[in-house]
């Protein structure tokens, strides 16, 4: 019955990596500990997604929760940053008489960087917090345990679905929130100046290149992925009872967004070794 | 059931809408870079492509007609640029355009700007070569600017140098310069000359008012000017005066061999002239005359009352001249 491995006495243990971590920050360790588990934590995912069944149902039941649900609000935000870019940006534009290149500029702002990253951290706000505290709960309450017991797999119905529904989801998102925010851009150029809907859309799609639009876009996978991975892997691995409901909703949010920003730095740097900038 | 449905319906709009988004993203993009439409290729030779890279537009007399397709070096000083034009163009350029890089605005995209050609030179075909013209770019003319600013930095030097001088010295140009008294002189020599210029300005008229009339036969010039009459006794009258200066000419040709004579001591006249004791000789005879005359006279007066001639006097005397 005994499990544990055999360890031959002959054999010593090497203690050189238990003397290294020793001397490490206990923040650190614990960091990197986190790291790891996260990272398993997504193998398993990928390891999961591949193997049926498949849980299409509840797939599309949670990209109607997370994605459709988010739509007004990612909407209102675009709309907003789109405006606000853009009136903000006039005067700077207008003292140098570059008016004229405001819908180019706004154009290149929004679909390389702002829109993408603005819109996965209100996602990583909405969808993060509220997957970490949906998953949380239902670990306190013990229903993932009940879940097992009656023979379904929690991990796949419940982690696999939601992170596959932030990962398809949230590039739609960005992609409707990007058109929003140049139709505020639009209404704001309107504001003070006159520019037509066809001249204003024809400068910012003459300004951008495939090599704007395709990284940026591939990278809104990479933000669904991490929202979803990370609101998952808080809520399914909650502690504490219902204090730990909130601490995992918190920090899915936390981390999400810590996690949108470092795969932007990445995603950049990857566009720059392939010579899209 | 009928949520289940509705919900997917409404997720279904979500994604369509998301994708077409996406698709008409992707198409105006694609159709700004000419990605969709039928092309043709161009190409020139450039020495130096000043930051020109794949992707750039193309303009023809100012229209976006295709873009930077491929850049290479042909040799060490040539660079190859291959353009894909829309193909709806290629009735409108002519092989001896001319290709030149350029900028789009003040600091915008590096761009090549195709000038178009004379109606006389052929349409360009697919993979046919223009010629190109090298543009001054922006770091040439700052170079320039850079030479032309240390320039004015030596002249604004030897300026202040003169200036300073001219302070110093206080001389001529100083006075010029800062004597107040002298701009009231130049300003009343400008006045004068003003004054004088009006004269003139009258003068001139009146001298083509003269012309005008001596042009057309009046008055004593305009006479002279168009009377055949009096320039033929005019020609008369130099001739005259021609032959008369001649003679005179003559004359003192002939006087001058006389005082020539005299100066020579030849005649009489040397005689009266240069010769004292025939001067003393001719006095003496003068007087001699003079005593002789008054002789005479007395004798005269003798014979008036001499008893043979007196009748003969007083005849004379009573006879009305």
């Amino acid at each position: 019955m005994n499990n544990s491995p055999n360890i031959e006495p002959d054999k010593e243990v090497p203690e050189l990596k238990e003397g290294f971590f020793d001397l490490l920050p206990k923040g650190l360790i614990e960091f990197l500990n986190e790291a790891g588990e996260i990272a398993r934590f997504a193998g398993k995912f990928f390891k999961q997604v591949l193997r049926p069944p498949y849980e299409f149902k509840e797939v599309l039941k949670q990209a109607f929760e997370i994605g459709y649900r988010s739509l007004s609000l990612v909407s209102i935000t675009s709309f907003i940053i789109g405006l606000v870019l853009t009136l903000q940006s006039r005067p700077t534009l207008v003292e140098f008489g570059a008016e004229a290149w405001l819908p180019s500029m706004v154009g290149i702002s929004i679909i390389r960087e702002l829109g993408p990253v603005v819109i996965a951290l209100i996602c990583a706000g909405k969808i993060g917090s509220s997957i970490g505290a949906e998953l949380g709960s239902m670990k306190v309450t013990e229903q993932i345990d009940a879940m097992e017991v009656s023979g379904t797999n929690p991990f796949k119905y419940i982690v696999v679905t939601r992170i596959l529904s932030t990962t398809l989801t949230i590039p739609i998102l960005i992609i409707i929130g990007d058109a929003v925010a140049l139709y505020g851009s639009y209404l704001a150029v309107n504001i003070r100046g006159s520019v037509s809907f066809t001249l204003f859309f024809k400068q910012v799609f003459d300004s951008l290149e495939f090599s704007d639009v395709v990284p940026a876009f591939i990278k809104t996978f990479f933000f669904g992925f991490a929202i979803g991975l990370i609101g998952c892997y808080k809520g399914y691995n909650s502690k504490k009872g219902t204090e730990g409901v909130g601490r995992s909703a918190n920090s899915a949010v936390v981390i999400g967004s810590l996690l949108v920003f470092i795969i932007d730095l990445i995603a950049v740097q990857i566009t720059e070794f392939f010579g899209f900038l | 059931m009928n949520k289940e449905i509705s919900r997917n319906v409404r997720l279904g709009a979500f994604v369509i809408a998301g994708a077409l988004l996406l698709i008409i993203g992707l198409y105006s993009i694609g159709k700004s870079k000419n990605m969709f439409g039928k092309t043709f290729s161009l190409s020139c030779e450039f020495t130096d492509v000043s930051g020109l890279s794949v992707g750039n537009n193309v303009r023809y007399s100012g229209i976006d007609v295709g873009i930077v397709d491929e850049i290479e070096f042909t040799n060490d000083s040539s660079i190859k640029v291959v353009m894909e034009i829309d193909e709806k163009f290629i009735k409108f350029i002519r092989s001896n355009s001319i290709a030149a890089i350029g900028t789009d605005g003040l600091m915008g995209n590096k761009l090549v700007n195709i000038t178009p050609g004379t109606f006389d030179a052929p349409l360009v075909e697919d993979n046919s070569k223009i010629l190109s013209m090298k543009i001054v770019n922006t770091e040439e003319m700052l170079r320039t600017l850079d030479m032309t600013n240390r320039n004015i930095l030596v002249i604004t030097g030897n300026l202040k140098e003169i200036t300073d001088n001219i302070n110093r010295s206080r001389g001529t140009l100083y006075t010029v310069l800062m004597d107040t008294s002298l701009a009231r002189s130049v300003e009343h020599t400008l006045v004068n000359i003003q004054y004088v210029s009006d004269n003139l300005v009258e003068t001139s008229q009146q001298l083509t008012d003269i012309t005008k009339e001596a042009g057309s036969g009046k008055g004593v010039l305009g006479t002279m000017l168009n009377d055949t009459t009096m320039s033929n006794e005019l020609r008369n009258a130099i001739s005259n005066v021609k032959e008369g200066s001649e003679k005179f000419s003559k004359m003192s040709a002939d006087m001058s061999e006389i005082v020539d004579q005299i100066n020579s001591g030849k005649g009489i006249v040397n005689g009266l002239i240069k010769d004292t004791a025939m001067a003393n000789d001719l006095k003496v005879s003068l007087s001699n005359i003079e005593s002789a005359s008054k002789k005479l006279d007395e004798d005269l007066e003798a014979v008036q009352h001499s008893i043979f001639f007196r009748s003969y006097f007083r005849k004379t005397k009573n006879q009305p001249k």
